[in-house]
């Protein structure tokens, strides 16, 4: 049996939204007011042209709203909908933000402008990716380590410990890398610009990182341990069998999603002068007013972190179901 | 009944044989105080430091020694830690309070502070707002399970979680007056703060909606509520719960982003304390900026810790 024809006998149950002559009226509705509210996007002065967008943004949204929550209606016209939304929308930003079109691949990818310039930006990717490596190299054992300690359960340990994640978790990184970078040198502490980058980034997410660790191995029943150790298991044969398949699932996940996050953080570090992406396609644009170098840098680090996030997106939902 | 006898690493002559050991190193294989300038040095103190580590998990492990040695130990491990900290760093402390805590001398030049504090709160307030209006819609939009908007949705969500925010900002203020949008500054912060949360935002709600269960909303239309009452009887006070504690670290989060707003020339607390420290010659305005993030942002983190505790009660119950 069709869709449709299942439902008929309900049709004249349907509250008057659903019903389809609504929907032809609210659509002629919506292309009424589109004429009387929006403005003439060429006309020098416009009153409450905020209020005026805002208002047609929220009806189109209820218009496809009330259209897509509808299971009845056939797919074709959820698909109608949602692009034709989409394309008024669009239409809105082109015309009353006014983007000229013309010329968009003349601005945004004129590689000539890249012209012996390669490798300046080579050099920020390098420069970029050894930070972010190192950075999560240390960071990941400071966290380890914090965490083993952490999980000691002293008291005395857990004050001085928690002051440190509390400091580091609270504060923004860029704070904490002025103090470094341009505080301790007044007390004669003088460490380079990309000493102090790796220092402040491990510091920062190693303290996120404890975290991770320690709810990870905390949520590892103690019985399990004693249990392999009734079975007659050596401690390398409970750790290797038992302990780390379980924290590797709790653990990997966020684990992954802080390492981006230290990738990501990387760029907050062109304040110092550190030459790293961001930092070099600054660089570049200003000295050939072209944003092209922008787009570039984009490109690359858009390149490296979506597929890293949809894995770890893919790996959350995995091993979410594991966990439970 | 005779208690067995532990191993012997649990004995309190192995722990009385590693304590000397480390004291032994302490005071002759350890180099002399200063900085630390080869890498040999490094290299000795670092394995130091690693021992000393080892030691203390160790005998923290142990769980038949009583609390009170345990207190002692590790408050000689700290200081033992600071003390290397000290000599090593190879810093003149000497000039530590003149130079770090010299509150004197920014006596009369805290309002410079004001404006700049209001400007982030005012740009984490709006962001916050947007980025709840953008994600409520798309969560909403997403709950439909409409093939198409939900791929779109998806792309949205994945590439603004995947942008770094500084580059965002970047790309928005330097990058789109090329095309004729012209974004002030404080208004290129909010957009992209926006942008960027929002894809949070959609994720924070959408785990709300999802919490409450279809049959519940069908047991409300069976009892005759209408969609509003559903809606402000079944579904929000539900979902508010959720979804509340979340919301709040990620405006933690936009508090703390706001400090990159430098990069847009927007003159912010930390533009203004360099110029400060720059004039003044002492690292207290950047003392004082941080400060001013911490007194902002610890009402929320313990707000959020509270609400956090109290939303897991009552997701337990």
């Amino acid at each position: 049996m069709k869709r449709k024809d299942k439902y008929r006998h309900t049709k004249s149950l349907l509250p008057f939204y659903r019903r389809d002559y609504f929907l032809v009226v609210s659509t002629c509705v919506l292309f009424l007011f589109g004429l009387l509210v929006l403005p003439d996007a060429n006309s020098e002065k416009i009153h409450f042209l905020q209020l005026r967008l805002t208002f047609f943004s929220v009806l189109i949204l209820a218009w496809a709203a009330n259209i897509l929550s509808d299971n009845l209606k056939p797919i074709w016209l959820h698909i109608i909908v949602t692009f034709s939304a989409i394309a008024v929308f669009l239409w809105m930003v082109f015309a009353y933000i006014g983007i000229g079109v013309s010329d968009l691949h003349h601005i945004f990818f004129n590689f000539s402008v890249m012209k012996g310039q390669w490798h300046l930006m080579l050099e920020g990717f390098i420069t970029t990716m050894e930070l972010a490596l190192i950075s999560a190299v240390l960071a990941t054992m400071i966290g380890l380590i914090v965490g083993v300690m952490r999980l000691l359960n002293n008291k005395t340990l857990d004050i001085f410990l928690k002051i440190y994640l509390e400091f580091f978790r609270i504060m923004p990184i860029l704070v904490i890398l002025i103090i470094v970078y341009f505080g301790l040198p007044f007390l004669n502490i003088t460490i380079g610009p990309f000493a102090s980058g790796v220092l402040v980034l491990s510091l920062t997410n190693g303290a996120y990182i404890s975290e991770i660790f320690r709810s990870g191995i905390a949520s590892i029943h103690k019985t399990q341990y004693e249990a392999s150790h009734v079975l007659g298991m050596s401690f390398p044969q409970t750790m290797r069998l038992v302990l780390v398949p379980q924290a590797f699932r709790i653990v990997f996940p966020p684990l992954t999603n802080r390492w981006i996050g230290i990738l990501k953080d990387t760029a907050v570090c062109s304040f110092i002068a550190i030459r790293e992406l961001l930092k070099c396609s600054q660089i570049i644009t200003t000295q050939r007013a072209n944003p092209t170098p922008l787009v570039i840098a984009t490109t690359i680090y858009l390149g490296i972190l979506i597929p890293l996030t949809i894995i770890t997106t893919y790996l959350e939902r995995r091993y979410k179901h594991t966990n439970k | 009944m005779r208690r067995l006898a532990p191993p012997w690493y649990r004995q309190t002559r192995f722990y009385l044989g590693c304590m000397l050991f480390l004291l032994f190193y302490l005071f002759i294989l350890l180099p002399d105080q200063g900085p630390i300038d080869s890498i040999l040095k490094g290299i000795d103190v670092f394995i130091f430091i690693i021992l000393l580590i080892s030691f203390i998990s160790w005998f923290l492990s142990d769980n038949l020694k009583p609390e009170w040695i345990k207190t002692v130990i590790v408050l000689i491990f700290i200081s033992i830690l600071a003390w290397m900290f000290y000599s090593y760093s190879g810093a003149d402390w000497d000039n530590f309070f003149r130079l770090f805590l010299n509150f004197d001398k920014m006596k009369g030049r805290y309002k410079t502070f004001l404006k700049p504090t209001f400007l982030i709160l005012k740009m984490a307030g709006y962001s916050c707002i947007y980025a709840v209006i953008i994600g409520a819609v798309l969560a909403v939009f997403r709950s439909f399970n409409n093939v198409v908007v939900n791929w779109l949705i998806a792309i949205y969500i994945t590439i603004f979680r995947s942008f770094p925010a500084m580059v965002l900002l970047v790309l928005i203020y330097y990058a789109l007056p090329f095309i004729g949008i012209q974004l002030g500054s404080v208004q290129a912060v909010i957009v992209g703060l926006s942008l960027f949360y929002s894809a949070y935002t959609t994720e924070v709600f959408r785990a709300g909606l999802e919490s409450i269960h279809r049959t519940q909303i069908e047991a409300a239309s069976v009892l005759g509520l209408s969609a509003w009452q559903t809606m402000r009887l079944v579904i929000a006070p539900q979902a508010i719960r959720i979804v509340i504690p979340p919301l709040t670290s990620q405006l933690i989060g936009i508090l703390k982003t706001t400090s990159i707003s430098y990069v847009v020339g927007v003159i912010d607390l930390i533009t203004r304390a360099r110029q400060l420290q720059s004039y003044l010659m002492v690292v207290t305005p950047l003392i004082v900026v941080s400060l001013i993030y911490l007194i902002i942002i610890v009402p929320f983190v313990i707000l959020s810790g509270y609400l956090e505790r109290r939303s897991r009660q009552w997701v337990k119950n």
